[in-house]
């Protein structure tokens, strides 16, 4: 009996329950619905505005007419004629089936989007609900939400990829059924194709051709290609949009050429910029060798498509105007200026200039035959704006649009452009160092002649200058033999000449040296002449350029400093040379150079060990703040050859005396006093703490340019700390790069921690 | 000797201060770390908790004699689902907004341990008035309890106070806010450092009444 009480109670309220709830929704429901209907109206009117007002043409298209959607998850589809459509879908969210309305007008371009109905995650997928995430939709075009180009919600992966994938599929259905779009492969029928292009896609629209799409690859700074889609509309050929499918460059650095900054770039990229190649990596990258592989595939394949589908070749003149206007700007006006200059001497054939910009035609030999190049210069920055290659019948390949080694030299600094300071064409090393030859000659005639800097002397003219003074350093020598070649290269010498008396014996030898000096206002490079005697004595040394500050320096061309160093003991740890008032920087980089190549004559040259001086003790406070996990230190430079800017090197130690990693004391030339500092690094190459001990650079002149922070404590330095010791050393980061305004002692504090790095890994043994 | 029977008043004011659901008893805890990033999202909770709290203790008294001991809880939340039906239809119909915000948290509802456990606590067992009034309470206690913590979530964590729908009223500039109050860490922070206030009145009051 009391089963039966409990099955009847049971059953009863259940029934009772049920009846109720059905009642309600009886009720209700029917409400429920029209207020639905009518919120969907609403939307439609939101999403396509003037919808409410318009005569539908099409009111859901899916009533009318069967459709292949397929797992499109599209649930209507209103046609306004003349004004637009809306689309109404539905795809699955993180935990939730989302449905959406979106409209766009008959150019295919978003009106409006609003998310009807979802239960995602609050603040996580439920932010698809939320105006703000639907605002960045309204104005795109429908290639745009195709290939996802637009922001993602954070912190929603999934809700994000349901919702990108929703648009691509709704996007490709109406392409297809209203638009009357189909894409072929042609990739057989199309002659002489460029190597970079796999695969080429012809789309039409009712039987009219709109577009093709090339899918190009090419390779960066690393190795294994990348690739990419380029859709170009063949109405005016501006580009329709560009797809990133694999990018094999490296993580966080050239991976950014696949950011959507970069990629929106060439959304209705007309034919002018894309002829011109008139796109930049943006979003905070710019990564040369990367940059300059896309420009030099995408320049291919642009240049064909012009060529095969529109039947238009740019003409040598063409191209010639393009460059410069590249070099300078759409609208500059050069003059013809050659007359005005004496260019005996110098590879310039052409100088054309306005008040902004002086370009330089230049012909020199390269590795097969002449090379021609035009440089430009912005006459404010001093800066390159870049440099093209006109003519060349080099070896490697086409390099008269090598885009990826041209792209270097666009907005470099004069001073690097000079001294080399950029890579190589990969399997072009010997047409690079022509390169660089003739443009060490062309931006020193444009320091001569633009910044007021004497000419400087070339590796050519070295010769000579050292011929010249070799009378002072050797009164009685005879004959003088360039021997540079017969040793080993050194980053710091640029050339080795023997100096021979009369009866053939050698009365010394002289050096062409190279060495970081400071300046005001630019990273500058010290040369000089100095002269060792057989018996490891100086005969003498001499500036042969004028790179320092004027007015700090000028003592050091005269014969009387050069006079100091005659008989000097080259293995001494300190060279009694007084330095000039108000240049103790110099002094200091002469003196520091001087005893690198004689470190170099005595190892090297004579394969003897050079007295190398004490190293510098370092407090274990200072120590501690490079590696604060270390407990003790031992130096062990003494192990290790000499560096010019290492002081001291420690073995940090745990609490049980193993070795944990290392700590590198060393100094930057700054531009009044040494900039001391210690920094760390792991056994496993990962840097520690950079912290400076003394600072007396010129950051606190240029506030504006340092934000305001201290040189000890910039954030500048921070960009040193928890990294890998040889990321600084790859050259397409520029990440490291100088900061504008302060670029003496952060190019040079930079140039001086790539040298401890490169120690580290070459010397020390990274990774032990 | 009987326990004295409690006056009405009694027990609508036990739900708000001495017995209150969010921080003395620690129900309904869900909702009230989900939905109380928003001062509106609390208050339409709130609203919905009384609904529902107050019709199921109601009926749960109306028939507490003729319920079978045995399946008297299956009974109870199929009353309580059957009410929160309805209430979903209801707001679905008379407030959309507030229904597509609370979303999943408002079929929850049903699951609430305050709405079973003042069913079982009181409605069972004493008169349906007196059941009301105890629903009105513990949901006007909840309700309080939950929007004082979306007081503090919403103007620390968003500088914003929303009474309703969207209208937010900025009362402290968005740099000065914290953000973290807003997600569930904040709630479970938020929550935390109010409970311990209120233990410290309560103790302090006792303490009070001790000495007294």
């Amino acid at each position: 009996m009391q089963h039966l009480k409990i099955v009847l109670s049971l059953t009863l309220v259940v029934v009772l329950m049920m009846v109720g709830v059905f009642v309600v929704e009886q009720h209700f429901r029917p409400l429920i619905d029209a207020a639905a209907a009518e919120r969907a109206n609403l939307a439609k009117d939101e999403v396509l505005p003037g919808a409410k007002d318009f005569p539908v043409a099409v009111d859901n298209a899916l009533e009318e007419e069967v459709y292949d959607l397929g797992d499109t998850g599209i649930s209507a589809i209103y046609y306004y004629e003349g004004l637009g459509y809306v689309y109404q879908a539905t795809f699955t969210g993180y935990q939730s089936e989302i449905t959406y309305m979106l409209g766009f007008d008959e150019a295919g371009i978003v009106t409006g989007y609003k998310t009807l109905s979802q239960n995602d995650t609050p603040n996580y997928g439920g932010n698809i609900a939320l105006p703000e995430y639907w605002e960045q939709l309204f104005g795109l075009s429908l290639t745009d939400l195709e290939t996802g180009n637009f922001d993602g919600i954070t912190g929603a992966t999934f809700t994000t990829t349901g919702w990108k994938g929703s648009f691509e599929k709704v996007v490709s259905f109406h392409n297809t059924v209203f638009l009357n779009m189909e894409t072929t492969d042609v990739t057989s029928s199309m002659s002489n194709l460029p190597t970079s292009v796999t695969k080429v896609e012809r789309s039409a629209q009712n039987g009219s051709l709109v577009s093709y799409t090339y899918t190009v690859e090419f390779t960066g700074y690393n190795e294994t290609p990348s690739s990419f889609t380029v859709t170009i509309n063949t109405s005016d050929s501006s580009i329709k949009n560009i797809a990133f499918i694999e990018v094999n460059e490296t993580d966080g650095i050239g991976s950014h050429i696949a950011d959507s900054d970069f990629i929106a770039q060439f959304l209705g990229l007309s034919v002018t910029d894309a002829t011109k190649l008139n796109f930049d990596m943006v979003g905070g990258a710019t990564y040369p060798i990367t940059l300059g592989g896309f420009k030099t595939a995408f320049n291919e394949v642009y240049t064909y498509h012009r060529a095969v589908v529109d039947g238009y070749v740019e003409t040598d003149a063409e191209k010639l105007i393009r460059y410069y206007e590249e070099l300078s700007s759409d609208t500059a006006v050069l003059v013809d200026t050659t007359d005005d200059y004496t260019l005996v001497g110098t590879p310039i054939t052409k100088v054309e200039e306005n008040d902004d910009y002086v370009l330089f035609t230049g012909v020199f030999p390269g590795f097969a035959d002449d090379i021609t190049i035009l440089v430009g210069f912005d006459k404010e920055t001093s800066n390159l704006t870049g440099l093209r290659v006109l003519e060349a019948n080099e070896t490697y390949g086409d390099f008269t649009t090598a885009y990826s080694f041209m792209e270097e030299f666009t907005n470099l600094n004069n001073v690097l452009a000079m001294y080399g300071e950029f890579d190589s064409i990969s399997g072009g090393t010997l047409t690079s160092d022509a390169v660089r030859d003739g443009l060490y000659q062309m931006v020193g005639f444009y320091r001569s002649e633009f910044l007021g800097k004497e000419v400087e002397s070339t590796t050519k003219s070295l010769y000579d200058l050292a011929l010249e003074k070799a009378l002072i350093f050797y009164p009685t020598f005879q004959s003088i033999t360039d021997v540079t070649k017969d040793y080993d290269a050194d980053h710091l010498i640029m050339g080795i000449y023997e100096v021979k008396d009369a009866s053939d014996q050698v009365l010394g030898y002289i050096f062409g040296g190279d060495s970081v000096g400071a300046s005001y206002s630019e990273t500058t490079y010290l040369h000089y002449l100095v002269a060792i005697n057989p018996d490891k004595t100086f005969a003498g040394l001499l500036l042969i350029d004028d790179s320092e500050t004027a007015g700090k320096a000028d003592s050091y061309y005269l014969d009387a400093y050069s006079a100091q160093f005659v008989g000097i003991d080259v293995e001494l740890e300190t060279y009694p040379i007084d330095e000039t008032s108000g240049a103790t920087i110099t002094n200091d980089a002469i003196l520091a150079g001087a005893r690198e190549v004689a470190r170099y004559y005595v190892e090297t040259m004579l394969g003897l060990e050079f007295a190398r001086p004490e190293p510098t003790v370092i407090d274990t406070a200072d120590l501690l703040e490079a590696y604060p996990s270390a407990v003790s230190f031992e130096s062990i430079y003494l192990n290790y050859a000499l560096d010019e800017y290492i002081t001291n090197i420690y073995l940090a130690k745990d609490i049980n005396g193993d070795p944990i990693g290392y700590v590198y004391s060393g100094y930057v030339p700054g531009t009044f006093l040494k900039v001391e500092f210690v920094w760390g690094v792991d056994n496993s190459d990962l840097t520690q703490n950079l912290y400076i001990i003394s600072d007396a650079s010129s950051w606190d002149w240029a506030p504006d340019y340092s934000g305001g922070e201290v040189f000890a404590t910039s954030t500048f330095l921070d960009l040193y700390e928890g990294i890998q010791i040889d990321s600084i050393l790859i050259t397409e980061v520029d990440v490291y790069d100088s900061w504008s305004g302060v670029s003496t002692t952060t190019g040079t504090m930079r140039d001086v921690l790539e040298q401890v790095a490169q120690y580290h890994i070459d010397i020390v043994g990274g990774g032990n | 000797m009987a326990k004295p029977q409690k006056s009405l008043g009694q027990v609508f004011m036990n739900g708000i201060f001495k017995q209150n659901p969010t921080f003395v008893q620690f129900l309904g805890m869900c909702p009230t770390l989900a939905v109380t990033n928003k001062v509106s999202s609390a208050l339409g909770m709130g609203a919905g908790v009384l609904f529902v709290l107050v019709l199921s203790n109601f009926i749960i008294s109306l028939v507490r004699n003729a319920v079978p001991r045995e399946v008297r809880i299956p009974i109870y939340i199929v009353i309580i689902a059957g009410l929160v039906t309805i209430l979903e239809i209801i707001m679905e119909n008379y407030q959309y907004d507030l229904y597509t915000t609370l979303g999943t948290f408002l079929s929850l509802i049903v699951v609430n341990c305050l709405i079973l456990g003042r069913a079982e606590a009181f409605a069972s067992k004493n008169t349906p008035l007196k059941s009301i009034f105890d629903g009105m309470g513990m949901a006007i206690g909840f309700t309080l309890g939950i929007t004082f913590i979306a007081v503090f979530r919403e103007l620390l964590g968003a500088g914003t106070i929303t009474i309703w729908g969207d209208l937010a009223i900025r009362i402290i500039p968005e740099t000065f806010t914290i953000n973290l109050l807003t997600q569930a860490a904040g709630a479970f922070l938020v929550f935390g450092l109010l409970v311990s206030q209120v233990n410290k009145l309560k103790f302090a009051r006792e303490a009070s009444s001790e000495v007294a």
